[in-house]
């Protein structure tokens, strides 16, 4: 029921929030409309958590 | 990450111009609530299916307890002819087995003539779950929430708490996440994503219970960050495991 796997997030990016965007590659199957997920990203060093400032 | 910070986001990537599928269903929002005709009711407890990809048929299903003096919920009203009217000697369900759920074999879409199949709805303590074989093959049903803490769907008290779940195996599909919405810079984290339709109100995703997708398809994930130095950058993954 459920599709998964690793998403690995780069050493620079800032901690905050972001988005993953979930898609079916055309041509396949089914059709998909891209869905927008917000997810929060944590650590990184000393850069302050929430908006980046 | 709450709704406020949840609108803002989206608000930003569409005024960038990129496609962004709504979350929480806006055009189901706008559906009517109306029932035209109820049957005498003892405690009743209401959610709204909405059929097909164009979202043509409304089928409101309504739980309530036989007589004032029953224990549990152990009889269904079902708009079976979407007409708004649950009196037809039809459209109500005493049947249950012996897991507690409520059956009907086929299932016809009143407005494409479509056939489903084995529509069963589930009551369990804090859990109202449906599903139905669409058109016969795969199974869908709901509703799911993003963490089960949040409990799953339940039928609202009148219509207009009412869950809204959209029964649609057709497509085109979105996606909800199970769970983590936390991930680490520098490491890699487990996504989980059900495959479906959103609903309205509390827990209403509709997705797949069965794997659909070829083993050579997946879903791929684009991770949209802003980096130290203030860019947007993008990562993408490959959510080619499935459980």
């Amino acid at each position: 029921m459920l599709y998964y796997g690793p998403v690995r997030v780069p050493d620079d990016a800032r901690p905050g929030e972001a988005i993953l965007r979930a898609y079916l590659l055309e041509g396949g199957k089914f059709e998909s409309l891209p869905t927008d997920i917000p997810v929060h990203l944590t650590g990184g060093g000393d850069q302050a958590d929430g908006n980046g400032e | 990450m709450d709704a406020s910070r949840r609108l803002i986001l989206s608000l930003a990537l569409l005024a960038i111009g990129w496609p962004v599928a709504t979350a929480g269903g806006q055009e189901l929002k706008r559906i009517d609530r109306t029932i035209g005709k109820l049957p005498q009711l003892h405690e009743p407890l209401y959610a709204l299916a909405i059929l097909g990809a164009k979202k043509e048929t409304r089928m409101w299903l309504v739980v309530d307890k036989s007589s004032p003096q029953s224990t549990q919920h152990d009889v269904l009203f079902i708009d079976l002819d979407g007409d708004g009217d649950l009196t037809a000697e039809n459209e109500r369900v005493s049947h249950q087995d012996a897991e507690g759920h409520f059956k009907i074999p086929v299932l016809v879409d009143p407005k494409s003539g479509v056939e489903h199949t084995d529509f069963s709805l589930r009551l369990s303590p804090g859990s109202h779950m449906l599903s139905v074989r669409w058109r016969g093959g795969h199974k869908i049903g709901g509703g799911y929430p993003v963490d089960p803490k949040d409990g799953y769907m339940q039928f609202g008290k009148s219509p207009q708490e009412a869950p809204i779940v959209w029964l649609n195996g057709d497509g085109p599909f979105r996606f909800q996440p199970w769970y983590n919405d936390t991930l680490a810079i520098g490491g890699e984290t487990d996504v989980k994503l059900f495959l479906g339709q959103e609903g309205v109100g509390a827990n209403a995703f509709c997705a797949f219970q069965e794997h659909v997708l070829p083993e050579d398809e997946f879903v791929v994930a684009i991770l949209i960050y802003t980096d130290k130095d203030g860019k947007q950058r993008e990562a993408t993954s490959n959510l080619d495991l499935r459980c």
